[in-house]
């Protein structure tokens, strides 16, 4: 083997001890998800203010999933807050919570919501994984200080963006 | 045609100053005369002028070249002196032609990078048979065929991917910068178009709700999908020995369209890999 061939398989042979940890780096980089890994909706509330619809702050509020274990309390507000993550059940096409405004300390006004939706599985990333993506199908409410309930993108998947808008009536 | 004129009357006045000049006996032998107004003067000595110079024969060169005296500049315009060129520029440009046959080989290979990559712990791997035609020693048109596989259960994750080994093709061209050089060496750059339909799985899929106390676990199987890309490359070749060759390449990749099914798009796809950047190592074998 001529001394020409050898140097040429040697640079070759250091190209290749370039390249190689390069590509490992590049192949192993790691990342990390972005979004929530599991679905969970976020819910905003808003009212008719001034002739405007506006974000709120509402106190004094109390979520209830009907049929949760234990009838735990979602959220049991008692200080100001404008949004609340309420999850859906993964083992039906429908979820139900109870809204309990307290009035004063032994009246409290119950609202309710029925979210029914389609559960359909996503492989979103790598990093990600496999979450559900929740087709609303219809949003109904009954009650006094709810005035509607909206999903304006029509679903709900697992990026953290406020996807349900909650309405309050305000009396003057 | 002034020119001419010119240098006509100039070596009139030459050949008269010499004539003056010049013993009787002498005379001058105007051996040439050129449109770009150089002449070639011999001098010749007479036999009846035994005091005039006298060539010696002996040493005479007959691949010497002619001595050459320029009048003028290359703007046309008279120097003041004759100038004696005494070298002669022989470099010539090299011509942009190629130097090598239309079709200068045929050359199969098979990428096996990613043998490697498994053992720095890949999930995932593309192997390939390739075959290229060199035209001119310049151009490679270039076919690759292969299959790609993976097979991942991500550390902290709900799932684990995999998909069955699928077909994929690229067909590409690439271009040598040492088309002039020795064809057992070649640095390139190239293109290529792939396309691939596969299947993929994703097992042991496990969901929870904390607030609810649920927990599901589910598989999605035999997903379909397919890929179209393209990608750039820049490689090296090296001959090691006989016919084998070595060569290494950096791709860049970037997608046209890939299949999104219910919202779930593959994580890999056989010959593109799961990112933009990939490697391909290939042993070759020439005809």
């Amino acid at each position: 083997m001529t001394s020409y061939r050898i140097r040429h398989i040697a640079s070759m042979i250091l190209a290749l001890a370039v390249v190689m940890p390069l590509s490992f780096i590049i192949v192993s980089c790691d990342s990390t998800c972005d979004d929530n890994r599991n679905t969970l909706p976020l819910a905003g509330f808003y009212a008719m203010v001034e002739g405007k619809m506006q974000s709120v702050s509402v106190d004094s509020l109390q979520i209830v999933g009907l049929g949760a274990p234990g009838d735990s309390i979602l959220s049991d507000m008692h200080s100001m807050a404008s949004t609340v993550h309420l999850p859906f059940r993964i083992d039906q096409d429908e979820t139900a919570y109870d809204f309990i405004a307290r009035k004063d300390k032994n009246t409290s006004i119950h609202d309710k919501v029925i979210f029914r939706y389609s559960r359909v599985p996503q492989f979103v990333s790598q990093e990600c994984g496999v979450s559900y993506r929740f087709n609303i199908n219809q949003i109904s409410w009954e009650g006094a200080f709810i005035d509607s309930v909206t999903c304006p993108k029509g679903y709900i998947d697992n990026h953290p963006l406020e996807n349900i808008h909650i309405y309050f009536h305000v009396t003057k | 045609m002034r020119v001419k004129v010119l240098a006509i009357l100039i070596g009139l006045i030459f050949f008269t100053i010499n004539i003056s000049a010049q013993e009787p006996g002498d005379s001058i032998n105007i051996t040439e005369t050129r449109a770009d107004s150089t002449l070639v003067i011999v001098p010749k000595s007479t036999a009846t002028n035994p005091s005039g110079p006298i060539i010696n024969p002996v040493d005479i060169d007959e691949g010497q070249r002619p001595v050459i005296l320029h009048y003028y500049d290359k703007h046309g315009n008279p120097l003041p002196s004759p100038v004696l060129f005494l070298e002669e520029d022989t470099v010539k440009k090299a011509s942009p032609k190629p130097v090598f046959p239309a079709y200068a080989g045929t050359e199969i290979g098979v990428n096996f990078a990613d043998l490697i990559m498994m053992a720095f712990g890949q999930k995932y791997s593309n192997y390939d048979l390739r075959a290229n035609v060199s035209i001119y020693n310049w151009f490679f048109p270039t076919i690759e065929c292969g299959l790609g596989f993976a097979n991942d259960t991500p550390d902290n994750q709900n799932y684990t991917y995999k998909t069955k080994p699928s077909f994929y093709t690229k067909i590409g061209l690439d271009y040598n910068f040492l088309y002039k050089s020795n064809p057992k060496y070649r640095l390139f750059i190239g293109l290529r178009g792939g396309w691939s339909t596969f299947k993929y799985d994703i097992e042991n899929i496990t969901i929870s709700s904390d607030y609810w106390d649920q927990t599901q676990q589910f598989n999605l199987e035999n997903i379909s999908a397919n890929a179209l890309w393209g990608e750039v490359l820049a490689g090296l070749r090296v001959n090691i020995i006989s016919r084998f060759s070595l060569g290494w390449e950096i791709r860049w990749h970037f997608p046209f369209h890939v299949t999104e099914t219910n919202g779930s798009k593959p994580w890999f796809i056989p010959g593109y890999g799961t990112g933009n950047f990939a490697i391909s190592i290939a042993a070759s074998w020439s005809f």
